[in-house]
């Protein structure tokens, strides 16, 4: 028997009470993270992908809540409560980094003090011992002078800094998987380049599983085994990172993949995704995709199942592209729009 | 103490605050400490002189105390001496000259109404007021801070719905109709608390509670607000990220954040109690504090008395002031100096 997937989440449902009524930002998303892995989820602004994350690390408060769905540590359910799994997991074996760094951190207390608190949590240091640690992990992220660092508090540093902070504190219980939420979104392009590499060199350093929440194609192609794609709450495809650059087979992968800057484009031509992204609280019947796909047929009024297509690949779709994509088909998928 | 000594003992107050900066930056961080505590001194001074000049003005204004002083049937030979001989025939300019001399070493002068120095009075009463504020504010800070996060922990839950109707139904009660209601519930129907006086540590209760109650019902609002506003803050999600136990998150990250407002109110509680509230309260229960005091120095326009009160009543502001400030920049130092 092949061992249980380091991460795995089946059905995964979350909703939000709103004004409005509930709606499930998270429809029935069923993921696997392997051990050394790096998962990258993409998907439009609003599909659901930051919520799923903070669902896996217990952060889904009032008046959001998990409806279904299991999630799994190496196997044992790590979900006890209807907001999610207790801490034990979280913030030891699976640790997150958020988009906003800015944010991020307590702006009353030292950033010694917010890395410490993990290694006093997680790893029982006493006070000498747990700032020894904290200077080695700002070190491990490229901060000089760390000892006198320690005692800065977070306006004391630029937003680059402070993401590597925030990485710092990550790793500092020694997870087994990082969860990037779009860790450079709020970084200038500079800055965002060195925290890619400083993810990626630390990934292999640490042999860390990641998965990496990003809109990023470019970001996927460079870092990611596997992706992805999430649509409307939905995990819409999944494929090996080559394989669906090569041949996506949802059509909105195929859009998803149009619509990102070519270098060997010499047109220089974006191809944005038609129409916007629906409202969660009122999606179209059957595949919530199907208002703005090019293959829509009258069947997609039904939910679309998940057809395995072999060699680790899935997709949501009753038309698929198949692959591997000829240029025939191709420009088929042109005269559909 | 010479103003150099002077400097470098508050140089090395500012030092220890400033600890949890770094080694490098503690010098500097605590020079701009020093003067950011000699800056607010400063204003202190500037606000009780102004203070105690319109108090000086206002009472001569309202009244004439040898009016009071003397029987109706007093002939104008008699009032004339008097006045000579509390210095109220002098040019006003000369009385305030005099006023402001007394000001600067604490001496205010006799009592029209006792006949002796009105600080002895007021020093004398001073404790009677500091108790009771003490413990009807005190208590009021204590327990509006559980109560409020509780709250903030579970908005429209049982603890919110409660305390924010009790709240409100709090505000809008007058605080010395709230007195004669606690009075005629305990004192009167069910007989279990003294009502006047301040014989025995159970006659404290009610002008404690009196006092207690409209200041609790403003601070649990505030810490309730300021509490809600930081839990939903991008730190907290972090830290609870962090598989860090709950108490950590609300009672060091969400409250160390939300301390700023609720400090700044409960200064403003014990200071509105002080230069206000303790006067209706006392006069309720008769409790022997500088409130009565200044009703019966109105009263018997005993002008030297009333001056040192709201003097007193002043430098104690202006240095709860100076403490919440300190305390601010203690929590937060990114506040600024100008
Ligand atoms: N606390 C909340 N209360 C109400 N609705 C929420 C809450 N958090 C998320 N949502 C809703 O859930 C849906 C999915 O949000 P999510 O943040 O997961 O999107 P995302 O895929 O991460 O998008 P982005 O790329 O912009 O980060 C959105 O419609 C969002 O409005
Ligand atoms: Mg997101």
């Amino acid at each position: 028997m092949t061992p249980p997937p380091l991460l795995e989440i089946e059905d995964l449902v979350v909703s939000f009470t709103t004004r409005r009524g509930v709606f499930e930002a998270v429809r029935g998303v069923s993921l696997h993270v392997e051990p050394g892995e790096t998962l990258g989820i993409v998907g439009e602004s609003g599909s659901g992908k930051s919520v799923t994350m903070q669902a896996v690390m217990g952060l889904i408060e009032a008046p959001g809540a998990i409806e279904r769905g299991a999630m799994r540590w190496n196997g044992e359910p790590l979900s006890g409560t209807r907001h999610g799994p207790r801490a034990a997991v979280a913030g030891r074996e699976i640790a997150m980094v958020f988009q906003d760094a800015m944010t991020s951190l307590n702006p009353l207390l030292t950033v010694g003090v917010q890395i410490t608190e993990v290694l006093r949590r997680h790893k029982g240091l006493k006070a000498a011992a747990a700032s020894a640690r904290a200077s080695e992990l700002l070190r491990l992220v490229g901060i000089t002078n760390p000892e006198g660092r320690l005692h800065y508090l977070p306006h004391q540093f630029s937003g680059g800094m402070r993401q590597r902070i925030m990485i710092a504190m990550a790793l500092a219980a020694e997870p087994a998987l990082l969860i990037a939420d779009e860790p450079t979104t709020a970084l200038d392009v500079t800055i965002q380049a060195q925290i890619v590499d400083l993810l990626a060199e630390l990934r292999d350093r640490l042999h860390l599983s990641v998965v990496l929440v990003t809109h990023d194609m470019g970001l996927v192609a460079e870092l990611c085994d596997r992706v992805a794609v999430m649509y409307a709450g939905r995990i819409v495809e999944t494929a090996p990172v080559q394989e669906l650059f090569a041949a996506p087979a949802h059509p909105y992968t195929a859009g998803l993949l149009r619509s990102m800057p070519r270098l060997d484009d010499s047109a220089g031509r974006l191809e944005a995704i038609e129409g916007s992204p629906p409202d969660p609280s009122d999606l179209p019947e059957g595949c919530a995709f199907r208002t703005r796909c090019p293959r829509a047929q009258e069947d997609c009024i039904h939910d679309p199942l998940t057809t395995d297509l072999g060699s680790g690949r899935g997709v949501a779709c009753w038309h698929p592209l198949a692959p591997p994509v000829a240029h025939g088909q191709e420009a088929r998928v042109h005269a559909g729009e | 103490m010479g103003p150099a000594l002077a400097q470098a003992r508050l140089h090395s107050f500012g030092s220890r605050l400033a600890l949890s900066w770094s080694p490098a930056q503690r010098g500097w961080q605590a020079k701009r400490l020093t003067n950011f505590i000699l800056q607010r001194l400063w204003h202190g001074v500037i606000v009780v002189l102004g203070v105690t000049t319109i108090v000086f003005f206002v009472t001569r204004v309202i009244g004439d105390p040898v009016q009071l002083m003397l029987p109706v049937e007093a002939t104008l030979e008699q009032r004339a001496l008097m006045r000579h001989q509390l210095g109220l025939d002098l040019p006003m300019l000369q009385q305030f000259v005099q006023f402001v001399r007394g000001v600067a070493t604490f001496d205010f002068g006799d009592s029209l109404w006792q006949r002796r120095p009105a600080m002895d009075i007021v020093l004398q009463r001073l404790p009677m007021t500091a108790l009771l504020t003490a413990v009807g504010i005190g208590a009021a800070i204590l327990l509006s801070i559980p109560l409020g996060i509780i709250a903030a922990l579970r908005p429209d839950g049982v603890v919110d719905r409660t305390t924010v109707v009790v709240s409100l139904a709090g505000l809008s009660i007058p605080q010395f109709w709230l007195g004669l209601l606690l009075i005629i519930l305990f004192g009167v129907k069910l007989g279990w608390l003294p009502t006047s006086g301040a014989r025995s540590p159970l006659h404290i209760v009610l002008p404690a509670l009196t006092l207690a109650l409209p200041s609790l019902a403003r601070l649990i609002m505030v810490v309730r607000t300021a509490m809600m506003d930081e839990l939903n803050r991008q730190y907290v999600k972090v830290a609870r990220s962090k598989g860090l136990s709950g108490l950590r998150v609300v009672g060091t990250h969400a409250l160390r954040n939300a301390a700023v407002p609720i400090l700044t109110l409960s200064g403003w509680e014990v200071i509105g109690a002080l230069a206000g509230n303790v006067v209706v309260v006392e006069t309720i229960f008769a409790w022997p504090g500088l409130g009565l005091t200044v009703v019966q120095a109105i009263e018997r326009q005993d002008l030297v008395l009333l001056q040192a009160v709201v003097f007193t009543v002043a430098i104690l502001a202006v240095g709860i002031n100076l403490a919440l400030d300190i305390i601010h920049k203690a929590i937060d130092p990114r506040v600024g100096i100008r």
